[in-house]
């Protein structure tokens, strides 16, 4: 049956339109409005085979170094390794230094080669941040990161631009002997009175499980400490070296107006920076000639020496490593005390 | 084996190294150290990157243990507290969230444990409280602040954190002041409300801080110091009600004192079911009774007065100072449009409050209020109360008259609405009640006129006016208003001579108490005067009672004295019979009659009979009591009874009713409308039922019960058991066997049911 009303509905639908002369044509009920208004429009690119920069890659996989899964961190890494540009800027260095502390080994390894791709010129600068990551793996609560710090050390050392080495050795001398000495179990904090001998230290806590393990990490640990001792206390740099540390002389007196070069802080009784007065282990001691580092050094050193007397006991290599470095510092001591 | 795998075990397991440090400290002191060194060096890290820092958790977890152990190797962590401090201070702004509150926590910690003292942690946070923009940050702050204050001043008050912290309120608000004030010195207006509050302080230092916030450039801190002022101590008061009452919902304060109420009482109920369920040992009975002595101990410390309290407009120092600058620093017109309407008169009423507590003068303020004492002005109400607040007999007439009659010409005459002119009318009698004087006698007699009002409350209104005069100046109102007491005792005294006239500055001296004659006497009449015998046990302990007083109590007594008090009367009249019970009282009276017969006779009249023309020789009373005892709280509270009861007598007998200067009160701007009368209105009714609804709650217990979440209940466990299971037990079989009558009882009731399902069996 139906409503009438519905009737008359359906009736319309099916009405021909009138249309008249000079009246626009009325539209169809399934007319779609197509116009719009905006004030701006902007029409971003939009293509399939879009081609990224290296540049925007390169930051990708910079931003992917600290992923959560291991795997892509190392990944990342190796990419960034063949993919180094010319000049690395900051944003690289603040990204890979804290994988030195990653819980991975397979990360830290493709961090230390990533690390050794970079070229020196532009590592430089960033040496002080990168130590002190290298400092925080030394004292890490992890043996194996532990274990590993002494590679990136070591690298840092042998590192082709003389800088680099000089920035490790004169920023942070004291903190690094310190770390060494956590490093391989020997107490440097306590100096035993006269009369009294140090503690033999502890050489099953360095590094890891295994005993085999344990003598590469020791004798690793030892090479990077023999080097930094040699870099710190021996005055025979090389001529790169000597020649950067050398300033050309304009006139007969321009010695007498320069920061006077065989002292250390020449403006320490200023007393300008108050702040960092009596803190061992947190700040960045100025140590840049010999003479201060040996001061520095004389403190510990007999720990240090307990210390590579017990490794020389244990023989084989490690007992070798020791000796030379206790015959270094026997000359070191002879030397000095012969010029005081 | 274990120990080894222990000790592998120990760099990662932070909280078994504390442990074991705990116990042995020498021996893992190597263990620590490699902990030690592993977070000086992630500091270092941080220092270079704090919003960059990556491995806060670990981080968190060395900053908490070293904190925990620091007391065992003093010497190793003698820079950890400074540490955390510079760190707090240089990054708080970038330091992630959690990081921030575990070192807040771990430099609290160290301050619990005596490393760092109170002193520096507040030096060391206190600046974070304006310079953080973090809210939450803050408010943690804010918490530990208080924390530290309230545990500080426990026990006994310590002045020397208490002015520290006060010093640093002061340059807080100091510093921020000027002509650009920053809303910072909020901070320690609110620390110091709250302080106030529990008061942890009470001395007037605090509230020369508030003074000084209520003086400040800012207006949210202006107004907060002078919300302080007015309604801190009904504040403090509620607080401290609630403390006695040992209610411990102390919502904010999270301190051990709460924790250590809360702990009591379940001790007590647990032993005593204990008790209940285990055998009965000696050694239980002991526990349970040494449990409930310690409450007990505790209840009556709570309920001992700690600190006189005075309110916080008493300990003002230099008030007509504080009350002037107030006045024309945010009031008069030359400091600007700073403050709203609602501001206005919270300042207003704090200066009025000022002015009338102290009876300061601050003429400058009465003429202000003119401006304001219109029918048509927003809130007049309140300006009102404010001219009546600020009014007292110090005030010069001529000052306070231009008020009144302006207040009598806008608000009292014939064109206004019956409430204007009732508030008016109301208005002047409490201008009037503080300061007499200020008003000529023919204009009071024609605001008299409005008794015969044909408005209830604008006739009340005239008549309070009338009864205020009758007892102050009778003789300013006209005659056939004096009334017959008062003009009985008109022509007394001008027979007499002696016409007394209301004078400016003249104050009536009081000498001694008041109404002293009356304890004397009622003393004397229940044969309490027994000092010179020496004390009796027994009434000592009533002595010491004397000192507290409890509301309840006294009631009761009252009530029981009566009784004694008629038995008295038999004693006295056969006192040979001996059959008493009050044999103190006995001994008393005879020990009254062997020292003096005059005395005796004196009282036995004064008791047989409650004649008023019976006169104590007032001075004698005095002189008496005053000399030889000391009055007990007890004691003011039953002279406070005596003379109300003989103040009604008076009134009943054609005496005078003292009229108590109260310049101290407030006054309550909505009494000033008078009683409402008539009918309510259909929103006022609403809102009455509504007001009454607020604290019940409608519906079933069982909706209540179901809308909560709940485990399983039995029922339902029973309707979703299997039928299988069901079906040989009793509560089914039991339905086949049942008689016809009791099936035909379920089928009804099923029936009845479904018919109507919303009732229930």
């Amino acid at each position: 049956m139906g409503s009438q009303k519905k009737k008359n509905e359906k009736k319309k639908e099916f009405l021909k339109p009138k249309l008249k002369v000079g009246k626009t044509k009325p539209k169809p009920t399934s007319y779609t409005e197509l116009g719009f208004k905006a004030k701006a429009i902007g029409l971003p690119e939009q293509s399939i085979t879009k081609t990224h920069t290296s540049r925007e890659t390169f930051d990708h996989y910079v931003s992917l170094a600290r992923h959560h899964s291991h795997t892509t961190r190392r990944e990342a890494l190796t990419y960034l390794q063949t993919h180094l540009p010319e000049e690395v800027d900051s944003s690289l260095f603040t990204s890979i230094s804290p994988l030195i502390l990653d819980p991975t080994s397979t990360v830290r390894a493709a961090a230390l080669s990533l690390v050794h791709a970079i070229p020196p010129s532009s590592f430089a600068p960033h040496v002080h941040l990168i130590s002190l990551y290298i400092h925080s793996a030394m004292t890490h609560l992890a043996p194996d990161i532990r274990a590993d710090s002494s590679k990136f050390l070591l690298f840092a050392l042998k590192a082709e631009d003389a800088d680099i080495p000089m920035q490790v050795v004169t920023r942070s001398w004291e903190k690094t002997l310190h770390c060494f000495g956590s490093l391989l179990g020997w107490d440097l904090a306590t100096t035993p009175g006269p009369g009294e001998s140090v503690p033999a230290a502890n050489w099953n806590k360095v590094g890891n499980a295994t005993s085999l393990d344990r003598i590469t990490n020791a004798s690793e640990h030892l090479d990077a400490l023999s080097l930094f001792l040699r870099l710190g206390l021996s005055e025979n740099l090389t001529p790169e070296m000597q020649a950067q540390r050398q300033v050309p002389l304009y006139h007969a007196d321009t010695s007498k107006h320069l920061i006077p070069r065989n002292t250390t802080a020449p403006y320490a009784r200023l007393n300008l920076f108050a702040d960092d007065k009596g803190r061992r282990w947190t700040t960045v001691s100025s140590t840049e000639d010999i003479g201060a580092r040996y001061q520095i050094l004389k403190g510990i050193l007999p720990g240090i020496l307990a210390g590579l007397d017990s490794g020389r006991r244990l023989g084989g290599e490690i007992g070798r490593k020791c000796k030379h470095l206790i015959d270094f510092l026997d000359k070191v001591k002879q030397e000095t005390e012969k010029l005081q | 084996m274990p120990k080894r795998r222990r000790a592998a075990l120990l760099p990662s397991n932070i909280a078994l190294l504390q442990n074991l440090i705990r116990r042995d400290p020498g021996s893992y002191k190597e263990e620590f150290l490699v902990q030690y060194r592993h977070y000086a060096a992630q500091k270092e890290i941080l220092g270079t990157n704090p919003s960059g820092f990556h491995d806060t958790e670990a981080f968190l977890e060395q900053i908490g243990f070293i904190a925990q152990v620091c007391t065992c190797y003093p010497n190793e962590t003698k820079e950890y507290p400074e540490d955390l401090a510079d760190l707090l201070k240089t990054h708080h702004s970038v330091l992630p969230v959690e990081l921030r509150e575990k070192i807040v926590q771990s430099l609290v910690l160290l301050r619990n444990r005596g490393i760092i003292s109170s002193e520096r942690l507040i030096q060391v946070i206190f600046p974070l409280l304006t310079s953080t923009n973090s809210k939450s940050f803050r408010k943690d702050i804010y918490t530990t602040l208080v924390r530290i204050l309230k545990n500080a001043n426990r026990n006994t008050k310590t002045p020397k954190l208490n002015r520290t912290v006060q010093t640093l309120l002061f340059t807080l608000l100091e510093s921020t002041d000027g002509p650009a004030a920053a809303p910072d010195g909020l901070w320690a207006a609110k620390l110091t409300r709250e302080l106030w509050r529990r008061s942890i302080w009470d001395d007037p230092r605090t509230v020369e801080i508030m003074k000084q916030a209520a003086l400040h450039g800012n207006t949210k801190v202006a107004v907060a110091g002078v919300s302080f002022f007015l309604g801190v101590d009904r504040e403090r008061e509620r607080a401290e009600r609630k403390k006695r009452g040992l209610v411990d919902d102390d919502e904010s304060s999270s301190g051990a004192s709460s924790d250590d109420e809360k702990d009591d009482k379940p001790q007590i109920s647990g032993i005593k079911h204990r008790m209940g369920i285990n055998k009965k040992t000696g050694k239980r009975a002991r526990k349970l009774e040494a449990a409930m002595r310690a409450v007990k101990k505790k209840e009556k410390g709570a309920s001992l007065p700690t600190q006189l309290n005075f309110s916080a407009i008493h300990l003002l120092h230099d008030p007509q100072g504080f009350a002037e600058r107030l006045f024309s620093q945010t009031l008069s017109r030359s400091s600007g449009n700073k403050f709203t309407l609602e501001q206005r008169i919270q300042i207003l009423n704090l200066v009025s409050r000022l002015i009338g507590v102290h009876k300061l003068s601050v003429l400058g303020l009465y003429s202000y209020l003119l401006k304001y004492l219109t029918p048509k002005q927003r809130n007049v109400t309140q300006f009102m109360a404010a001219t009546a607040q600020a009014s007292h007999d110090l005030v010069p007439p001529d000052v306070l008259s231009p008020v009144i009659r302006k207040i009598a010409d806008e608000f009292v005459s014939d064109g206004v609405a019956a409430e204007v002119a009732a508030a008016g009318l109301n208005t002047i009698r409490e201008i009037l009640t503080r300061n007499p004087l200020a008003i000529e006698a023919d204009l009071l007699q024609d605001l008299t006129a409005y008794k015969g009002s044909k408005s209830k409350s604008v006739m009340m209104a005239a008549r309070s006016l009338i009864g205020l005069y009758r007892d102050i100046a009778p003789d300013m109102l006209s005659r056939k208003d004096r009334g017959k007491i008062a003009s009985m005792e008109m022509s007394a005294a001008a027979a007499a001579g002696e016409v007394k006239k209301l004078q400016f500055g003249v104050e009536n001296v009081v000498q001694g108490i008041p109404g002293l004659e009356l304890l004397e006497k009622w003393r004397k009449e229940q044969g309490l005067d027994k000092d010179d015998e020496g004390a009796v046990p027994k009434d000592a302990d009533d002595d010491d009672d004397a000192w507290e007083v409890d509301v309840s109590d006294s009631e009761e007594s009252d009530s029981g004295w009566i009784d004694v008090e008629s038995e008295v009367e038999y004693n006295v009249s056969d006192e040979e019979d001996g059959d008493d019970l009050n044999p103190d009282a006995a001994e008393e009276l005879s020990d009254d009659d062997d020292d003096d017969d005059d005395d005796d006779s004196d009282k036995e009249e004064d008791v047989e009979d409650n004649q008023p023309n019976k006169r104590v020789r007032t001075e004698d009373a005095m002189q008496t009591l005053m000399a030889t005892k000391i009055l007990t709280p007890a004691d003011f509270q039953k002279l406070d009874e005596l003379r109300t009861k003989a103040g009604l007598d008076k009134i009943l007998h054609g005496g005078k009713a003292a009229s108590v200067a109260k310049h101290e009160d407030t006054v309550d701007a909505a009494s000033l409308l008078g009683p409402k009368t008539g009918k309510a209105g259909k929103e006022e009714r609403l809102a009455a039922v509504m007001e009454g609804r607020q604290d019940r709650q409608f519906g079933s217990k069982k909706s209540k019960k179901d809308s909560q979440p709940h485990s399983t209940t039995n029922k339902e466990k029973a309707r979703k058991k299997n039928f299988i299971m069901m079906i040989h037990k009793r509560d089914v079989q039991g339905k086949n066997k049942k008689s016809l009558r009791d099936k035909q009882k379920v089928l009804r009731a099923h029936i009845e049911r479904q018919k109507n399902p919303k009732r229930k069996r």
